[in-house]
């Protein structure tokens, strides 16, 4: 599932032929249902579709690994038990301390990206900015509207957000 | 004015603004959001909670918003709301089943229809 703004940013990355569904949630409520506050994240659902995993920082290769600290083999591996062997790895789930008005930043958020997409960016800033006010500690919130505010994010914005995440203890994350 | 109204959809309805309150009619809310006004309170489904406050001639989006213990996000220039929290999240871990997502080219996609199988959400985004 794309955290992305439109189908068409989502678009260049998705490779012909996959085998799987490519779903777009714009308004982000993988974050409300079920607590995804950063990608590239999983989450797994059993047969009934409950969860038995909260969402886990997953890297589908190891190119960043230097920045998740997470090798994309262990949590490979550790899919492969769960489908073949039902075997389910612990995980401390990290998705209830969330921000308290999370909620509310995510409605300035959404707020904020519909108003973009009809072209009015003059309104949608200060929702924006109430949005990482409300939940300063949400990439969803604060990388995911990045390239929504014209800022790069793979840029100096999102160097500046690291530094911000690091100094406050890389709260909510779970590689 | 017209508003699009952001909850599970978005859908455009016409809204009457009076100072900084937004009013809909219950129709328009219905049809934006599924909650229906009855004689037992605002309902979705099974589900009704009280509404004792609200004036069924004209609902204030604040106080509908209230009813339904949500807070909403009004930007009355730029002609939209949204509704914090989900509309599926009531309390309770939301089951994955209940969920619809289109995909790239807008076909809607229902979770149940993987239903009985294990199910592997991967959440990644171009940023």
């Amino acid at each position: 599932m794309s955290l992305d703004d439109t189908p068409d940013a989502a678009r260049p990355w998705v490779p012909d032929g996959l085998s799987y569904r490519v779903l777009l949630d714009a308004n982000h409520r993988i974050a409300e249902l079920f607590g995804v506050i950063n990608i590239p994240s999983t989450v797994w659902f059993d047969e009934h579709g409950a969860m038995v995993r909260p969402p886990t920082i997953a890297p589908g290769d190891d190119r960043w690994r230097e920045y998740t600290g997470v090798d994309a083999d262990v949590h490979h591996d550790a899919l492969r038990r769960w489908v073949y062997d039902d075997e389910i790895e612990r995980v401390a789930d990290w998705a209830q301390p969330e921000a308290v008005d999370a909620g509310l930043a995510r409605a300035h958020r959404r707020v904020g990206a519909w108003l973009h997409r009809a072209g009015r960016d003059d309104l949608a800033r200060s929702h924006f900015e109430e949005a990482a006010r409300l939940a300063p500690m949400d990439w969803t919130i604060r990388r995911g509207s990045m390239p929504l505010k014209g800022e790069d994010p793979f840029g100096t914005p999102l160097f500046e957000f690291w530094q911000e995440w690091e100094a406050a203890g890389k709260p909510s994350y779970q590689g | 004015m017209r508003l699009t109204l952001i909850d599970e959809h978005e859908v455009e309805i016409d809204a009457h603004v009076d100072n900084d309150r937004v009013v809909v009619t219950a129709d328009d809310l219905a049809h934006a959001t599924g909650w229906l006004l009855k004689p037992e309170g605002l309902c979705r489904g099974e589900m009704c909670v009280p509404a004792r406050n609200l004036d069924p001639a004209a609902l204030e989006l604040s106080a509908v918003a209230s009813a339904l213990h949500r807070s909403v996000v009004i930007d009355i220039d730029g002609g939209v709301a949204a509704f914090a929290g989900d509309p599926m999240s009531s309390g309770m871990r939301a089951s994955i089943d209940e969920l619809e997502l289109p995909d790239l080219d807008g076909n809607v996609v229902r979770m149940s229809d993987f239903a009985g199988r294990k199910r592997l959400l991967i959440a990644w985004a171009s940023w």
